[in-house]
């Protein structure tokens, strides 16, 4: 059982590339917003189900928030704090840090029918570096564009959102996030609810091939919605011995004003 | 079905609503979303005479059937044009607005539907 060293820096961080709060809101000028997310993946096996004698796990919270000055203009961020554990035969290491900060210009185009909205986005964001040290997760300055379409009627919801990232010192990225739910409870009188979706998310870089897929409860009362992710991987391919993404969870909780 | 009016009620996107003597109902179009509902509830009720004790502070947002009612102070009418440039802001557009001001015939305001939004 022969380790090989090369496959913990392949996993990487799953950027994400949905918005805050958890892409919905604020749609009203002058809103803003924020959320805490913890997410947590990692595997100590690989995607050939090879024994390597090697793990990595990966929890993150991140903090981000949303201003909406126009109805269609938003700016946001995501700032991200890491905490790695990783093993190479009987070396363990444990890292926490603060990652890389994103920040983002959601621009959105919506279209109101009777019964349905939609919108169309497009997104520029940049990924800034605060700290010198790279890691599997942080340390690379990168650009990405997104585009996205969404559309909601009382019972159903969608979202595909196709984005590219590149880096100073990291294989580009392009990666594909798709949502698609019903609304089956809402309650007008105290503005309670519940959305239940499936999510694909699709991550490719010349690496690797990462499609994950699960499902996504979201509840929401006045101001405040929850959501919960859990996905598991369904396709990972790579050129290099690599680890396997593993069981991927994300919960989080949004404000908006 | 839209805006069918008979004496005291309208029948909005197939829901039949009773429009009271101190309110205001508008029919908002793309008006589907929960977290519309909050946003919109927190502009309309920062309107002026708007009675914030009936409803959430005021106003009740209906998602299903896409329609918002205003409750009116006794004896003060809301700013019916500010009313829509709020729900306007807030991304949403007006398509029709109800009042039933002496109480016993319902007036009607229908605004063509503009569909793009920037």
């Amino acid at each position: 059982m022969k380790n090989n060293p090369f496959i913990l820096g392949l996993i990487g961080a799953l950027v994400f590339a949905h918005q805050p709060v958890m892409d919905m809101a604020p749609r009203w000028n002058g809103g803003y917003g924020f959320q805490v997310r913890y997410e947590r993946f990692g595997s100590d096996r690989t995607i050939h189900e090879q024994n390597i004698l090697s793990s990595y796990f990966q929890q993150t919270y991140w903090l981000e928030g949303v201003y909406t000055w126009h109805r269609a203009k938003r700016i946001t961020f995501k700032l991200p704090y890491h905490m790695i554990e990783r093993q190479d035969a009987d070396l363990v290491a444990k890292a926490k840090s603060f990652g890389d900060l994103i920040l983002a210009v959601p621009l959105k185009k919506y279209t109101n029918y009777k019964r349905r909205t939609q919108n169309f986005g497009f997104t520029p964001q940049i990924r800034i570096p605060l700290n010198e040290e790279k890691t599997s997760a942080s340390g690379y300055l990168g650009g990405g564009i997104s585009l996205s379409y969404s559309s909601e009627s009382f019972s159903f919801y969608q979202l595909y959102d196709v984005f590219g990232w590149i880096y100073n010192e990291k294989d580009p990225l392009l990666g594909l996030d798709i949502n698609l739910g019903i609304h089956p409870y809402h309650d007008n009188t105290s503005n309670t609810g519940l959305f239940a979706m499936w999510d694909i998310t699709g991550r490719w870089q010349e690496t690797s091939t990462r499609i994950l897929t699960g499902p996504v409860f979201m509840t929401y009362r006045q101001n405040i919605m929850v959501r919960l992710d859990v996905k598991l991987p369904m396709v990972e391919n790579g050129k290099k011995t690599q680890l396997s993404k593993g069981l991927f969870m994300n919960v989080g909780i949004g404000f908006v004003f | 079905m839209l805006g069918l009016v008979s004496a005291q009620t309208v029948v909005l996107n197939d829901k039949t609503i009773t429009i009271l003597k101190d309110e205001v109902v508008l029919e908002v179009s793309g008006l589907v979303c929960s977290f519309c509902a909050t946003g919109l509830q927190g502009g309309l009720s920062s309107l002026k005479y708007v009675d914030g004790k009936k409803y959430k502070n005021g106003v009740f947002v209906n998602v299903e059937y896409q329609y918002a009612v205003i409750a009116e102070m006794i004896d003060h009418d809301i700013n019916v044009d500010e009313a829509i440039t709020m729900i306007t802001k807030s991304g949403y557009e007006v398509l029709s607005v109800y009042t039933n001001r002496t109480g016993e015939k319902i007036e009607v305001r229908r605004f063509e539907a503009k569909k793009d939004e920037k």
